[in-house]
């Protein structure tokens, strides 16, 4: 009796030490499961960056090129724009509204100045500002794939455990404007 | 030629066809007859002389089988080039009024080491096609053939000989279209079989089309500037349109549409092979504008063929 007791006692410690290995591998999994996803999170919001930075400039260059032909209406551009490093999403997502804004003051004014809207310069600006408005598209759906693909892991059962124990949090999306998501003119 | 001369030469082809057809099946009727007979005389009549007219009977008749088989190869052969008659004719026409600079070339199809590069079927060793169509469209170059591909399988039996056998695993049109510009970067799109669950590189904000379609794409960022929101839903809408199973490729300055349909465009079919010139030409304008409302659809997206 004795011995199938500690034959016995050996097969839950055994047992007890694989399922211990097993829950210890899961864990760290999981975890490296959600640095992997933060840092592709980290590698899509340098995307943003580049991308809200290009239309920053180009942004510039047109509004430069619309001063020298609306003198009278410069106080419609007097709001300054501000990007800086290491904005955080909400502010990126404030920064490309005013952007949004801003693109569209320039457009309703460019209506009333029919040599500017001619003028090739402003032509190939508008050119390359709906080339990185395509970017900054193209950047804020990977960011917002990834940020989705880490929402999910993190609610999940069982790894939303680890993930409230080590303080991950929901993150944030970076939204697009209404009118930025009809992005591909489809003439029907 | 006009539609009365197209008409009789149909029809003259049709008669020469059923002609030799006829005449086929009697040389095997006769044929049978006569090696059948041959074997009852050589049976049951012992004579000499019965035995000669029964070897006679027998060469008659298998001569007869010959010549029955040779005048189906005939009539095989006519049948062909009435065929040929019809692409030349009504399917050359057909093309040309839907598309411009059209060069038809019924005998070649997309070339292998084209359908090797956009990688979209993974394993195939055999490549067959026909009806290569190259042309443009509202202005866009485009290119589309019949393609089979066939995989290479061998297998072996109980005694440990390897058999080699071939099965289809793509069957239907490639069409590939020009962009306006170097696409970003490479993408393929294919839809997935009934329990495919091959898992995509990229997921996209729509459910169904990820659902639908297994994504590869070296890079995600190049790929969203393809698949934009508009431009899923297009290709969805295409892909209904097709009425088969959809691979999709970007690279390059071209968009390969695989449609795998188990058709072949531009045939004679069994059930319009005696139609009159109407219903034909009727056929193969279905078979174009089959083509052309695909190539509409993604032609919509204005930034890759404005």
């Amino acid at each position: 009796m004795p011995n199938l007791e500690r034959h016995f006692m050996t097969y839950i410690i055994f047992g007890a030490v694989v399922l211990l290995l097993i829950i210890i591998s899961w864990v760290i999994r999981t975890l490296n499961r959600f640095k992997v996803l933060l840092v592709k999170i980290r590698e899509a919001d340098s995307g943003i960056d580049v991308a809200l930075t290009k239309r920053y400039d180009t942004l510039t260059k047109q509004l430069d090129v619309v001063k020298a032909y609306a003198k009278h209406e410069s106080e419609l551009f007097e709001k300054v724009i501000k990007l800086r490093a290491g904005m955080s999403i909400s502010e990126k997502n404030a920064a490309n509204r005013e952007m949004d804004t801003l693109s569209g003051r320039i457009k309703v004014v460019a209506e009333n100045y029919p040599a500017l809207r001619s003028s090739e310069n402003f032509k190939a600006l508008q050119a390359a500002i709906a080339d990185a408005e395509d970017h900054l598209q193209a950047a804020r759906r990977v960011y917002n794939m990834n940020v989705s693909a880490f929402n999910q892991a993190i609610v999940l059962f069982p790894a939303s455990m680890i993930a409230g124990g080590g303080g991950y949090r929901a993150m944030e999306f970076f939204i697009a404007e209404e009118s930025k998501r009809a992005d591909v003119k489809m003439s029907f | 030629m006009g539609d009365r001369q197209l008409q009789s030469e149909f029809n003259e082809h049709k008669r020469a066809i059923a002609g030799l057809r006829r005449k086929a099946v009697i040389l095997v009727v006769v044929g049978i007859l006569l090696i059948a007979g041959a074997l009852c005389m050589g049976r049951f009549l012992k004579s000499k002389g019965a035995s000669a007219i029964a070897v006679l009977m027998f060469v008659a008749g298998t001569g007869d089988l010959f010549a029955a088989g040779y005048v189906r190869i005939g009539a095989n052969r006519r049948d062909r080039k009435r065929r040929q008659f019809a692409k030349d004719t009504i399917t050359a026409a057909a093309l040309s009024e839907a598309f411009e600079d059209v060069e038809y070339a019924p005998d070649k199809a997309v070339s292998g080491s084209v359908i090797r590069t956009a990688g979209l079927i993974k394993r195939w060793d055999v490549q067959y096609g026909s009806d290569h169509v190259r042309g443009r469209y509202k202005g866009r170059v485009f290119a589309f053939s019949d393609v089979e591909l066939m995989e290479e399988v061998e297998t072996e039996d109980d005694e440990g000989r390897t058999k080699v056998s071939y099965y289809t695993c793509f069957k239907g049109q490639w069409i590939m279209i020009e962009t306006n510009r170097d696409l970003p970067g490479e993408l393929r799109l294919r839809e997935r079989e009934k329990g495919n669950r091959a898992k995509s590189n990229m997921e996209t904000e729509n459910v169904a089309f990820n659902a639908k379609y297994q994504i590869e794409a070296k890079d995600a960022h190049s790929a969203f500037m393809m698949l934009t929101p508009h431009f899923m839903e297009a290709i969805v809408r295409a892909d209904i349109l097709a009425n088969g199973k959809t691979y999709i490729y970007f690279g390059g300055r071209y968009i390969h549409i695989a449609i795998h349909n188990n058709r072949n465009l531009f045939e004679l079919s069994k059930k319009n092979q005696h139609a009159d010139i109407a219903a034909m030409r009727a056929c193969q304008k279905n078979e174009v504008k089959y083509i052309t409302d695909i190539l509409d659809i993604f032609l919509l997206n204005t930034k890759l063929f404005g």
